[in-house]
């Protein structure tokens, strides 16, 4: 080691302003997931307005909760942390304005993007392409900033925070490339490469993983780093810290199937996606563990520190979800839990337990550090406190309450064979009770964070005239001379052998050694990440056995792709599911379950997570037009107690028919057989909107819709789930069995669609 | 290293994790960051163990369900109840006939048609209006037919099977066999009693019996 002392400050003015855009950020989410959650049980709400929908609004929530709030919450850490265990500066402080401002404007496109129904409809990763590629460019120049500290640090090793915080960058910069790989139609819409089936599983490779690499990695980081030092303790455990590390890396990528059991993906991934899971456990309870008894000999202080409160729930909350997500990825388990609150009340024990509680007890912690002055007012920590843990629990006991209770209503069958309740809309009447709880509860945590809000802006008013920036001295870092650890062993026996090597583990030199060369530790963990992303990926794109081709498939209309891209504009995935699962209270609700053939056209899949509303796969055909025109216009005149809103707006808008030869176009580019439809889309598409505008008139409907917006819906939604309808006997009704792809059919792709509408027009 | 610049009741920045080990802990390790220092307790056994479970189960998982040729697969396992539940239903229709005399039974119950009119209310309307004058549907209140002769039986028929083709939904699963004959009892009733509304449609039913 050089002896060389080195000078240098801390930049804490990044900290300060990631922390403040990390509460208002919060308070954004929180409140648009408030006003969401009125708007189930009122759904008047919106008031007739598109850009305050509920399709359009629920992914700004979660985009704001996951990417602004607990995004910022992260940078914060890691920018505050990484300085001090790294005994560095940050590299480049141009970098790190160009981050936090890059990231702002992110956010801020987000929001004024999602509203107006500008969404790649793929969870988590709605935004489309132009602000995903800014995206990219942000997150490298934060990786750059980040390893270029590295590699001027002044400490021989990485500490376990920093550990995490690598598998973060590195993870989740992989995940949003190849998640996100779309050609564009123009600047505000795209079409993914990948479809159905292997569009399903690429985006919850990616939405799992989200989940493990930007809700709890860089959490676990933050964790190591801010609760020993809040609680002013050694770390329980170093070699705990390694087991859990590499094992949670290494298992959390597989893991992603379980958000497709029982659907069209092969049941091979499932069971993978399932077993992963099951094992991810005790690796997720190592962190917990290294958390929770790290605060021994420091509980007295827990009653009387509001941040160690937050932290002791927050990681308490970590345990939960991690014990509950094994179990709901359980399959038996998940037949009953998916598409239902279940789901939603385990997600928000995460958000707002694990990462909302760890933020605000960061937050609390740094407040007095980065402003360089007492915390305003701990008393209202502490009420914040309650509130967000009494809002936590009444949000949480209800939504749970309510998805079994939905989940049990939707597979009940009565003494005759026939389901207990056949009509939808009883099963979401049941819950709306609960509904209310959990908007009270909502209530309760978003009124914490104005506590908060208002009990950090009070403290940085009191910030002293100009911020002291004390000088830091540390040696710098010479070459490494350290010895590189050897596994000495005498030759004895294999018994003392055997025992030499396992004490060199468990001794973890091996680690130590690591731990010292960044870049080969980092090199290991893209290893760990792309191994296991591989052994999945490969079969799913590669073996054609997995989504047996069915040759009455066709490709949708110009009119129909173009009904489809408002469906996803609309977010109607949302709340409907598109995938009938082979389980008997599902195909008699719905009809024939869904085949993985039936969705090789469908850039992007669409079979959503949630069914606030019933499953849409089988609705083709099941209502005349001006049904969906009537109800499209008001659900409450068909079905009174509906929560879904109006959408007027469709009835009004004229479609964009002049886009429609571009996106023609750019499907054809994707592989999707469009034969002769790529030199007409257009007169096509007004064609078939005529013809069905005229069959809604004979059935005495409105004669002013030809060219709207709810008549290319309509072709689409009359499309949807019938192609297996035209199979031959040996195709449509068993399993299926693969047949060559795709064959040239010699009647034209749309013979089959042409046929579908002759059929409805009476 | 300097002590950084703290307001006083912040904790001092500078390690000051107490020396003395907790209780049955293991050794200090000789890290320290930032302050942070590090035990290196060895893992709990129960840890350990449910670890090592959960691992030898995925395999014992893995291998029956997709190697050993005894684990049913998801898709089977439907095959498999769905098969029961065919066989449950037609034991079932063996004591189920449907006859115009006993549909004409039912019109001359009240209580029966009072609740027949509710079920009507609920599933109807939105197609055939409050008074079964036709809206998206036919006017139900006329001579007219689209589907059979107007028979007590034609009309059990098309609200049991529905015509899918024409937008009107199969009633089957939805209602029990019970409450179909009880709604086709009650339309019958309507019958000709020409609630002003859509025009007729299909052809005129010869006079009822």
């Amino acid at each position: 080691m050089s002896d060389r002392v080195e000078t240098f400050k801390y930049d804490d003015a990044t900290v300060r302003k990631f922390a403040f855009a990390t509460i208002l950020w919060g308070l954004v989410a929180t409140l648009v997931g408030f006003y969401l959650a009125l708007m189930l049980v009122k759904p008047g709400l919106s008031f007739g307005r598109p850009e305050l929908s509920f399709g359009r609004l629920r992914p700004l929530h979660t985009n704001a909760a996951i990417f602004a709030f607990a995004g910022n919450a992260i940078f914060a850490a890691i920018y505050y942390s990484s300085q001090r265990l790294l005994k560095a500066r940050m590299w480049s402080d141009a970098l790190s304005k160009f981050h936090f401002w890059g990231w702002q404007a992110i956010i801020v496109s987000a929001a004024l993007t999602l509203p107006f129904g500008i969404t790649q409809s793929k969870e988590y990763a709605e935004l489309e392409w132009p602000i995903d590629v800014a995206i990219a460019v942000v997150w490298v120049a934060f990786a750059v900033n980040f390893f270029g500290t590295i590699a001027k640090r002044r400490e021989r090793h990485l500490y376990v925070a920093i550990w995490f915080y690598i598998a973060t960058i590195v993870t989740v910069a992989i995940l949003h490339i190849f998640n996100n790989l779309v050609i564009p139609v123009n600047a505000f819409k795209s079409y993914g490469l990948y479809a159905g089936v292997q569009d399903a599983f690429m985006q919850w490779w990616y939405g799992h993983n989200a989940v493990a690499f930007f809700l709890t990695t860089p959490f676990l980081g933050l964790m190591y780093y801010f609760l020993p030092k809040a609680a002013n303790r050694p770390v329980f455990s170093y070699r705990l810290s390694i087991l859990h590390f590499w094992s949670l890396v290494f298992l959390y990528i597989w893991a992603g199937p379980h958000h497709l059991h029982y659907t069209a993906l092969p049941e091979w991934a499932s069971t993978l996606g399932m077993l992963f899971s099951v094992m991810l456990w005790m690796p997720s309870w190592g962190g917990m563990l290294n958390g929770l008894l790290t605060l021994r000999g420091a509980w007295n202080r827990v009653s009387e520190d509001p941040v160690l409160k937050f932290f002791v729930v927050g990681i308490t909350f970590y345990g939960m979800a991690t014990f509950e997500g094994p179990l709901l990825s359980i399959k038996s388990v998940n037949a009953l839990s998916h598409y239902t609150d279940w789901t939603i009340a385990h997600v928000h024990s995460g958000a707002l337990g694990w990462n909302g509680f760890m933020t605000f007890g960061m937050l609390y912690w740094l407040a007095p550090r980065i402003f360089q002055t007492k915390l305003w007012s701990k008393k209202l920590a502490e009420v914040h406190f309650w509130l967000g843990t009494i809002g936590i629990l009444l949000y949480i006991v209800a939504i749970y309450a309510a998805g079994v209770t939905q989940g049990l209503m939707w597979r009940a069958f009565d003494e005759t064979g026939r389901l207990a309740y056949p009509d939808f809309v009883e099963t979401v009447v049941r819950i709306i009770p609960m509904y209310w709880v959990r908007a009270l509860g909502g209530l309760l945590f978003v009124t914490g964070i104005v506590l908060a809000v208002v009990n950090l802006v009070m403290t940085w008013r009191q910030r002293p005239e100009t911020y002291a920036e004390p000088e830091q001295e540390a040696p710098a870092l010479g070459p490494d001379t350290l010895p590189e650890p050897q596994l000495v062993i005498p030759r004895y026996t294999t018994m003392a052998d055997t025992g030499h090597r396992l004490r060199y583990f468990a001794a973890a030199a091996w680690h130590r050694f690591w731990e010292r060369r960044p870049l080969l530790f980092t090199v290991w963990v893209v290893v760990a990440v792309l191994v296991a992303s591989l052994f999945e990926m490969i079969p799913t794109f590669l073996i054609r056995s997995n989504v047996p081709s069915i040759a009455s498939v066709k490709p949708y209309t110009p009119l129909e792709l173009t009904g489809r891209d408002i469906y996803v504009s609309e977010g109607c995935y949302n709340c409907h599911s598109q995938m009938v699962r082979p389980i008997r209270a599902e195909t008699e609700r719905y009809g024939e379950y869904s085949k993985p053939g039936e969705f090789v056209y469908d850039h992007p899949f669409q079979w959503g997570s949630r069914r606030i509303g019933p499953d849409l796969h089988r609705v083709g055909g099941k209502y005349p037009h001006l049904w969906h025109v009537r109800h499209m216009e008001d659900p409450r005149a068909i079905t009174p107690q509906s929560i879904m809103p109006a959408y007027a707006w469709l009835l009004r808008d004229d479609i964009a028919f002049d886009e429609i030869q571009r996106k023609v176009d750019v499907m054809a580019m994707l592989g999707v057989p469009y034969g002769d439809a790529v030199l007409h889309a257009e007169s096509m598409a007004r064609a078939q909107s005529s013809q069905i505008a005229a069959e809604i008139a004979k059935q005495g409907g409105p004669k002013n819709l030809d060219g709207k917006k709810i008549i290319a819906l309509i072709a689409y939604l009359q499309r949807l789930g019938t192609d297996i309808k035209h199979a031959p006997p040996s195709e449509g009704g068993g399993p299926l069995r693969a047949s060559e792809p795709n064959p040239e059919n010699p009647k034209g792709p749309f013979a089959q669609a042409a046929q579908g509408t002759t059929h409805e027009a009476q | 290293m300097t002590v950084s610049a703290l307001p006083s009741d912040a904790p001092p920045a500078v390690a000051s994790t107490p020396a003395q080990p907790v209780k049955g802990s293991a050794e200090m390790l000789a890290h320290e960051y930032d302050g942070i220092r590090e035990y290196d307790n060895p893992l709990p056994g129960w840890w350990v163990k449910i670890f090592w479970g959960s691992f030898f189960f995925a395999i014992g998982y893995g291998f029956h369900y997709h190697f050993s040729g005894n684990g049913v697969s998801v898709h089977d396992a439907y095959e498999a109840e769905m098969a029961d539940v065919r066989a449950e239903q037609a034991r079932r229709a063996l004591g189920e006939n449907v006859t115009e005399e006993g549909l004409q039974k039912l019109t001359l119950d009240a209580k029966l048609m009072a609740d027949a009119k509710g079920i009507f209310a609920l599933r109807c309307t939105p197609c055939h209006g409050e008074h079964a004058q036709g809206v998206i549907g036919p006017n139900l209140t006329d001579g007219y037919w689209l589907h059979g002769q107007g028979t007590l039986m034609d009309i059990h028929h098309t609200v049991s099977e529905g015509v899918p083709a024409k937008g009107m939904p199969s009633w089957k699963m939805q209602l029990s066999p019970v409450q179909v004959r009880q709604v086709a009892a009650y339309i019958g009733s309507l019958r000709n009693t020409n609630a002003p509304g859509k025009a007729p449609e299909g052809v005129l039913a010869a006079p009822a019996p």
